[in-house]
């Protein structure tokens, strides 16, 4: 248990016959007070008391305070008991109240109780120890009279011992001090006769032991023990000595004759010592036993006293009394917090008590009735209302008023809350208080414990200063034996005063109540004139009880304030500079006028805290030590105090129609259901009420208002806002130190609030800007609204202009915008429900903040942006596109919900869509004219002028007005599209219509490999009647140069001026007209197809325009072909063969293989039909091609044939088939502005749909089938595309209505006749492959041919079977090889000329001009033939002795060789003539290949013999055999054999 | 004789995030006029309401320390002046109920009185008092988390800052009621 310093007293009273208290005081006090108490309650623990104050009363000398009084010699300005200290009842007028006296007297029960023992006696300040303060100088004296003396005394005060037990509330305990004065006699015996070793007086046996031995001589202190320390074991000990050193005594007291007879014993110092400790000890024992005593019979008696409570006659004041007794026994001995139990234990019975008299309204039978009213407030009331209804009131009266009531009025008022006020506990103890007083009573002394506790500077202060007096009694001259103890600063207990504060705001509402009820029952009884419905009476009551209150919480701070709160200066003082300090109530003297009285003690070191300015008290901070414990609590409870001062004087202000300023602060509506309709409960008529009117005039009464402080403030309006302010800003440093962030928050608001009411508009908007965010983020966007809105104002007065429309503005039209939208939806979730006819405010505090900002803004240098989303909602597409009439323009409509309450004009509204195809395509949309935006919802046309097919999505939005730009920009990563933010039907489509310009890329029909390839683009000017127009062709597709110098414009409309880096300019063109511009190409690499963006500007009459399209066009062949060559000795024989590059079949029409300078062709009969080509069924084309006769190898000439070939594919055929019976068929639907979408979208369909195989049934079939497209969706394939003008079927959008169509044109066309395309009619698609005649040195022919006539046996025969010959075996057949060649397919060019082509191989190249040497060998299978003649030689061809000239191109007879050979057939059967092989002979001698070989002359050997065969049989006519096995190894043995033919060779088998 | 007895003169619940989620002012009874308005203006409640969160901190964290207080009722949070005294409840979700209590906001006639309301007039409001509109209140609240429609992070969310506040209409009617039909020792709402 934390033991606070004591301030506790108790009393003992001293008898003094000798007057030797003067000489013992000096020794005495400065061992006061008492130390380190230990009392054992009978039922808790051990308490120990630390310090115990004992207060030395004189007996005897009580009735007169004019007396010598020694105890209580206070000067006379402490004589107003406060409740710091306890209170009396009777007995010890030492502090004379005369305010009680005036209080009671009136009563005249006061008068009485002084004198009457009750028979319930409260704890009486009764003396718990009582001394006798004996001289006796020898024992001769002793004998003669001082025992006698003594013995009466005992009689006479101390031997009233307990007779009863109601004693026992009195009990007391007395003791003798033997006071030796020096020079006597019984100075100079020893203490004890025994030795001096039994001298501790701590052991009372040895000192009895001592005295029966050494009866006879025994000292006057042993005489003194056995006389009065009564015989009995458990006798107490009550005798002391004291010796009192010569130096110590007066001279004129000090006796002149030194006793005869010294015993030489002498005092030393530790004797002294030991003496006074055993006296202390002595006090404490005896006066810790008198406790006890008493502590017991009081809880004897409550206990009694509430078994009692629910008999008849039970008295709660009684019982009161007796219980307080007990506390204050407590409280006496510095139990204080026992003490403090016992009150709260009382508080609460007196509620109970109060409650169930309330309830069974009979006072008497439960605890006793209490007074309804208190004569003080009933005095004070009536003199108010009085004042009141007399008049006008002005301050002159009112400080007569006052001076003339001063001592109640200011005891009333200033410190309310004191227990020694009036003469309350005799009031009690009559039965004769108001529940009013007995709650103050009760509350008083709580907080005066508390106080203690707290070890409050009030309290303590003042203990110690009575202490000090104490002291400074003691005799000048003799030095104080010990030094006076030092002032402790000790630490004040932070959690004890937080704890008067929280209860004293318990207790204000709580009393206000008491006070309310009190003052209208007394009004009630004093007059019978003034009704309680009179509205002064009214507002008297209520300044009574405001001022009251206000009171109590002055005064609850001013004891609470401690020097360990360390309270931040005020922020107040920023503004000092225009504040004229003259017209401010002093603040010092305001905050706390009862310092005045009771705490004027502590005025020197520790001044109030001022509000203004930095507190001087202030400057020893660092000094004080720094306590934590409880100083949150302390300081935020202290804060509450504050709040609750400042809310009462704001209350009173309300009256006077003065505020805080937040009666006018703008609302702005907020969402939520908290707004209630005012209902009203009574049924009166407002207009009946006669005093209603009245009451408006008198409620600006200052009667009644009696705390001065208050009544400064409300004297006029300024000191209102003053005080109003200070109130704040302390409450708001207090919470501050107590880290109450709301609180804080709170405390600045309503600072804010208060400098803008006041219209100081800089401070104000620091508080704003301190505020707003943090209220904005916990969500209370009631107040944050407001407060923007305040905001905004004071930065607007402060000419802040871009703070007003960054800071304020903005965020204020935001949340505001938040906080509509907010509404809107909640309406719309009402919407669901029964109608609601909740009326939301109108937001006019709102209204003309929007239009401010554009007015403010455009002063400003940069543009405000902010985001639209903020401002607007149910931002949305109202439907899809709508195209223009005859115009290639188209709009969209806008759809926006406007939050801002104001009108305004928008200069410009864009809005810009992004393909949602990857492509960079931006389109802008804007306004035509400025616009103006209404509040709600708004739908604004956006138009552009650009035309781009395709699918878009919105991607930004500007809308603009002055110098603010309202943005939206779409969030990329932004998935969720509920989201707010986002614009609802943000896909816009985009189509093209048949109508309308347009720009068409063609693949050119006509392909050359050779040549770079060509593109054309098809402006179509449409319904436009054009003025000027410009193209822009560029490709989109990487590794694709368009190559635009060789751009040509086809047709009749020719460019203004000459086409620059792919820009064609045009002057006017009609509509329906085209422009075709044709271009090349190049590619880099391999492409499947090219895309090229043209963008076409133009303008007409209706405005300006803009188109683009990307189009792509495949640039693969359709068709592949292949070429081989046989080279004969003067013509070339080229097979082509075409097949389809694609799955797609092909249709070949027409081939040409176009003849050049060197070569001609020839071809056979063409086909009668075209010749269809499937992807496995490739055609074949034969041309013979020679040279043409004369035509001379030249460089200038070209030897490059071309095939050309004249094609279509059947997938294409398809398409224009489907395309073009769609058109037709959509024109006559009506539907031909959708068209172009139609087709492409249905031919896009056909990749997909159409595979290999079915292309070749439709190519060969001839006709197409449509259920391919039939279970396709339509409607879903064309989104976005507007509404019809013209009714249609399905739900009237064009989707429906192409579906409808779709449908039934299927059913009508299940098939489609795919005609052979008429080749004269339609250009077919062409493609020219340049074909080269590969160059080749020579040609050689060998041709074996046999003599004639040959020896043939059946020559006819033979010669019919396949124009062989038929020859026997073994037969000789002789034979000739030719061998013969030409240079005709030389056609390389020479090095001479053209050096770069024959770079490959140089030899080549100069064939022509050397001997070439090439070698022949036959070669046979040597079980066929047998060869003879020469097979193997060399020939030479000669140079040509002009290499470009036409002489020695071919070999003439003299140049060919003929070889004889001779052959024989070896076997039988078609044998195929020896094989002839021709090579070029090297220069090692060895032969090469003819058709091959690295460095080699190119050469071809045209074998004329290949594939021809000699018809070989047998030579023999007939043949005879054996049939027996006499052959040769057992085969059939051929007897004889007849040749057929008698020719000369004979071989014989 | 008439008698001005306590009535409410706003209800509050704030949400974990201390953002409002419901305010519901009442009107006072005027003696002067003989009518009806309320104390303050909404705003002024809102400042009241959200100075309140300090204290509810304050008895969370010595509730915590001590580890009492399991009903999570606060009592007195505030005594805003001798008139009005705000008292306060949190639930275990962090859901606070505040009831502003105007000392004298209705005005009854003494032969009507009940007894205990009377009890309440002559020595003002006990801690107990406040219990069945707390109960009551929080009925009303686990009504409304009851409603598959209301989504408690939307109001809550627990990023820790903001929220919606209710707009249920039953609740508020709730509200509306406790805060009308309540007078001292009332035991049940």
């Amino acid at each position: 248990m934390e033991q606070p310093s004591s301030s506790s007293k108790v009393t003992v009273e001293y008898h003094d016959p000798h007057d030797v208290y003067k000489l013992l005081a000096p020794g005495l006090i400065p061992r006061l007070p008492l130390r380190d108490l230990h009392w054992q309650s009978h039922n808790g623990p051990v308490r120990s008391i630390q310090t115990l104050h004992v207060e030395l009363v004189p007996a005897g000398n009580e009735q007169s305070s004019s007396g010598p009084s020694v105890t209580s010699p206070n000067p006379k300005p402490a004589d107003r008991d406060d409740g710091f200290q306890t209170a009396s009842i009777g007995g010890r007028p030492a502090s004379t109240e005369q305010v009680e006296a005036t209080a009671v007297a009136k009563t005249g029960a006061g008068a009485a109780g002084k004198e009457r023992r009750h028979q319930i006696p409260g704890l009486r300040r009764t003396p718990y120890l009582k001394v006798l303060l004996v001289r006796c100088d020898d024992n001769d004296t002793y004998k003669a009279t001082t025992r006698a003396e003594i013995r009466d005394w005992i009689k006479t005060h101390a031997s009233s011992k307990p007779t009863s037990n109601a004693e026992n509330h009195d009990a007391f305990e007395w003791l003798i001090v033997h006071v030796v004065i020096p020079n006597t006699t019984a100075a100079t015996q020893p203490r004890l006769s025994g030795s001096k070793a039994a001298e501790s007086s701590s052991d009372p046996a040895a000192k009895t032991a001592a005295l029966r031995w050494r009866g006879g001589s025994s000292t006057l202190l042993e005489k003194l023990r056995n006389d009065f320390n009564g015989s009995s074991k458990s006798a107490v000990d009550r005798v002391r000595q004291i010796r009192i050193g010569i130096n110590d005594v007066p001279y004129d007291i000090l006796p002149r004759v030194v006793p005869a007879v010294p015993t030489g014993y002498h005092e030393s110092g530790q004797d002294s010592i030991n003496a006074w400790a055993d006296l202390i000890g002595k006090f404490k024992e005896l006066i810790l036993s008198c406790f006890d005593t008493r502590v017991s019979q009081y809880e004897e008696d409550i206990k009694e006293r509430d078994i009692q409570r629910s008999l008849p006659g039970w008295n709660f004041c009684t019982f009161f009394i007796l219980k307080e007794g007990l506390a204050r026994g407590f409280e006496s001995v510095g139990l204080v917090e026992d003490a403090l139990v016992g009150y709260d234990e009382l508080s609460v019975g007196l509620d109970a008590i109060i409650q169930e008299q309330a309830i069974t309204g009979n006072a008497e039978a439960h605890g006793g009735a209490l007074l309804a009213h208190t004569e003080e407030l009933k005095n004070i009331a009536l003199k108010a209302i009085q004042q009141a209804s007399l008049g006008s009131m002005d301050d002159e009266q009112a400080v007569d008023l006052q001076g003339g009531n001063q001592a109640l009025v200011d005891n009333f008022h200033n410190i309310p809350i004191n227990s020694s006020k009036k003469a309350y506990r005799e009031l009690i103890l009559a039965n004769n208080v108001s529940l009013f007083d007995f709650r103050c009573y009760v509350f008083g002394r709580q907080i005066s414990l508390l106080l203690r506790l707290g070890n409050a500077s009030s309290s303590r202060e003042e203990l110690l200063a009575k202490l000090r007096e104490q002291q400074e009694l003691v005799p000048r001259g003799v030095a104080p034996a010990t030094p006076m103890p030092a002032r402790t600063d000790e630490a004040e207990n932070l959690l004890h005063l937080a704890e008067i504060c929280r209860r004293a705001l318990q207790f204000v509402p709580a009393i206000s109540t008491v006070a309310r009820n009190d003052l209208m029952s007394s009004i009630m009884s004093a007059d019978s004139q003034i009704s309680v419905e009179n509205p002064i009476a009214i507002e008297v009551v209520n300044n009574v009880v405001a001022s009251f209150a206000f009171s109590v919480a002055q005064q609850i701070l001013a004891q609470t304030s401690s020097k360990a709160l360390p309270i931040p200066p005020s922020t107040l003082t920023v503004p000092d500079g225009h504040e004229p300090k003259a017209a401010i109530p002093e603040p010092k003297t305001m905050m706390h006028p009862a310092r005045q009285s009771s705490l004027s003690l502590r005025s020197g070191q520790r001044p109030p805290p001022s509000p203004v300015g930095f507190p001087p008290g202030r400057t020893t901070e660092e000094n004080t030590p720094f306590i934590r414990t409880g100083l949150e609590d302390l300081a935020a409870q202290r804060a509450e105090l504050y709040s609750l001062s400042r809310n009462i004087l704001e209350e009173c202000g309300k009256k006077r129609g003065w505020s805080g300023g937040w009666a006018a602060v703008p609302m702005v509506g907020e969402p939520g259901v908290a707004e209630m309709d005012d209902i009203s409960l009574d049924d009166d008529d407002p207009k009946a009420n006669p005093l209603a009117n009245l009451g408006t005039e008198t409620s600006a009464s200052m009667a009644g208002l009696n705390n001065e402080l208050l009544r400064t403030a409300l004297r006029a309006k300024d000191d209102f806002h003053r005080l109003y302010e200070i109130l704040t800003d302390k409450a708001l440093r207090h919470y501050a130190v107590a880290s109450h962030a709301h609180s804080v928050q709170k405390s600045m608001a309503d600072l804010a609030v208060l400098k803008f009411h006041l219209g100081q508009y800089s401070e104000a908007s620091f508080f704003f800007y301190e505020t707003i965010p943090s209220f904005g983020e916990a969500g209370w966007s009631l107040l944050e609204l407001s407060m923007l809105l305040m905001f905004a104002k004071s930065l607007k007065e402060l000419r802040k202009l871009d703070d007003y429309v960054n800071k304020a503005l903005r965020q204020l039209l935001c949340k505001a915008a938040a906080a509509e939208k907010e509404r809107i939806q909640q309406k719309s979730l009402l919407r669901i429900r029964a109608s609601s006819k909740r009326q939301y405010p109108e937001p006019s505090s709102m209204s003309g903040l929007f239009t401010d900002l554009l007015h403010v803004s455009s002063s400003l240098g940069k543009e405000v942006k902010i985001p639209l989303v903020s401002l607007f909602c149910d931002v949305e597409l109202d439907g899809p596109p709508v195209y223009d009439e005859m115009q290639d323009s188209f709009s969209v409509f806008l759809k926006l919900h406007c939050l801002i309450v104001d009108t305004f004009e928008a200069t410009k509204i864009s809005l810009r869509i992004t393909s949602v195809s990857g492509s960079n395509q931006e389109i802008w949309l804007q306004t035509e004219a400025p616009i103006t935006i209404n509040p709600g919802k708004n739908k604004i046309r956006l138009r552009s002028m650009v035309m781009v097919a395709g699918s878009y999505e919105v991607d930004q939005i500007h809308l603009s007005s002055a110098n603010v730009v309202l943005h939206h920009d779409r969030d990329i990563v932004q998935l969720d599209v509920t989201a707010p933010g986002t614009v609802k039907n943000h896909r816009v489509n985009l189509y093209q219509r048949a109508g309308a310009l347009d720009a068409r890329l063609i693949a050119t029909k006509e392909v050359h490999l050779g040549r770079n390839n060509t593109l054309e683009l098809e402006v179509l000017s449409g319904w436009n009647n054009i003025k000027s127009c410009e193209v822009k062709i560029r490709s989109v597709t990487g590794g694709v140069r368009l190559l635009m110098n060789e751009a040509t414009v086809l047709g009749s409309i020719q460019p203004s001026k000459r086409p620059e880096g792919g820009v064609f300019a045009f002057g006017a063109f009609p509509a329906h007209t085209s422009i075709l511009i044709k271009f090349p190409f190049s590619i880099e690499n391999d492409l499947a197809s090219v895309a090229v963006k043209a963008e076409v500007s133009f303008s007409t009459e209706n405005g300006d325009f803009a188109f683009s399209r990307t189009s792509s066009v495949p640039i693969t062949l359709a068709l592949g072909v292949n070429v081989q060559d046989v080279f004969k000795h003067d013509k070339l024989f080229s097979r082509f063969t075409v097949s389809a590059a694609s799955d797609s079949p092909l249709r070949l029409f027409k081939s040409e293989l176009l003849g050049s300078d060197m070569f001609e062709s020839q071809f056979g009969a063409p086909p009668s039909h075209p010749i269809l080509i499937f992807t496995k069924q490739p055609a074949s084309l034969l041309y013979k091609v020679q040279r043409k006769p004369g035509a001379k190898v030249n460089p200038k000439k070209k030897q490059t044939m071309h095939l050309r070939l004249y094609y279509s594919v059947v997938q294409e055929e398809i398409e224009a088939l489907l395309g073009k019976t769609l058109a037709e068929e959509l024109e006559q639907e009506g539907l031909l502005d959708y068209s172009a979408l139609v087709v492409a979208k249905v031919v896009s369909l056909i990749d997909g749909a159409l595979s290999s195989s079915e292309l070749e049934k439709v190519a060969l079939l001839g006709d197409l089938r449509t259920d391919f497209l039939s279970g396709v969706k339509w409607e879903k394939l064309f989104p976005g595309l507007g509404r019809m003008s013209a009714p249609a079927p399905g739900d009237g959008s064009p989707a429906a209505a192409i579906a409808h169509f779709m449908d039934s044109w299927l059913k009508r066309h299940p098939k489609l006749p795919l005609r052979h395309p008429d080749p004269s009619a339609t250009q077919p698609k062409t493609i020219i492959i340049p074909v080269d005649i590969p160059p080749i040195t020579i040609v050689h022919t060998a041709d074996i041919q046999l003599q004639q006539p040959l020896l043939s046996m059946d020559t006819g025969a033979a010669r019919a079977g396949g124009g062989y010959p038929t020859v026997c075996t073994n037969q000789v057949l002789p034979a000739t090889l030719h061998l013969k060649w030409t240079r005709i397919w030389d056609t390389a060019v020479s090095d001479s000329t053209r050096l770069t082509v024959g770079a490959k191989s140089p030899t080549h190249v100069g064939g022509r001009s050397q001997d070439l040497e090439f070698g022949y060998e036959i070669t046979a299978p040597p079980d066929t033939w047998l060869l003879g003649g020469r097979r193997k030689g060399h020939f030479v061809i000669p140079a040509m002795p002009n290499p470009d000239g036409d002489e020695c191109l071919t070999s003439t007879p003299e140049t060919e060789a003929d070889i004889p050979l001779l052959l024989i057939p070896l076997r039988e059967g078609w044998l195929p003539l020896p094989v002839v092989e021709i090579r070029e002979a090297t220069g090692n001698g060895g032969l090469e290949s003819a058709d091959s070989g690295p460095g080699d002359h190119h050469c071809e050997m045209d074998y004329r013999n290949l594939g021809e065969t000699v018809h070989v049989i047998a030579d023999r006519g007939e043949v005879t055999l054996s049939l027996d096995a006499s052959g040769p190894g057992g085969g059939p043995l051929v007897l004889e054999s007849e040749r057929r033919l008698g020719l000369d060779g004979r071989v014989v088998a | 004789m008439a008698i001005a007895i306590p009535s409410i003169a706003c209800l509050g619940v704030i949400g974990r995030n201390n953002n409002p989620l419901h305010v519901s002012v009442f009107p006072s009874y005027d003696p002067t006029t003989n009518s009806f308005a309320p104390l303050r203006t909404p705003l002024q409640f809102s400042l009241l309401l959200s100075s309140t969160l300090d204290v509810f901190e304050q008895r969370a964290r010595q509730n915590a320390a001590n580890a009492t207080g399991l009903t999570g009722d606060y009592g007195l949070l505030h005594a805003i002046d001798e008139r009005l005294a705000s008292y306060g409840f949190e639930t275990n979700t962090g859901v606070k109920f505040v009831v502003v209590v105007d000392m004298r906001g209705r005005r009854v006639d003494g032969a009507v009185l009940g007894g205990r309301a009377a009890g309440v007039g002559a020595v003002g409001l006990r801690e107990g008092e406040m219990k069945p509109v707390f109960k009551a209140m929080q009925t009303a609240y686990v009504k409304l988390l009851q409603n598959p429609f209301y989504d408690p992070d939307e109001h809550s969310p627990p990023t820790g800052s903001g929220g919606k506040k209710i707009v249920s209409r039953k609740f508020a009617e709730d509200m509306r009621r406790i805060g009308e039909s309540w007078t001292p020792g009332v035991t049940a709402l």
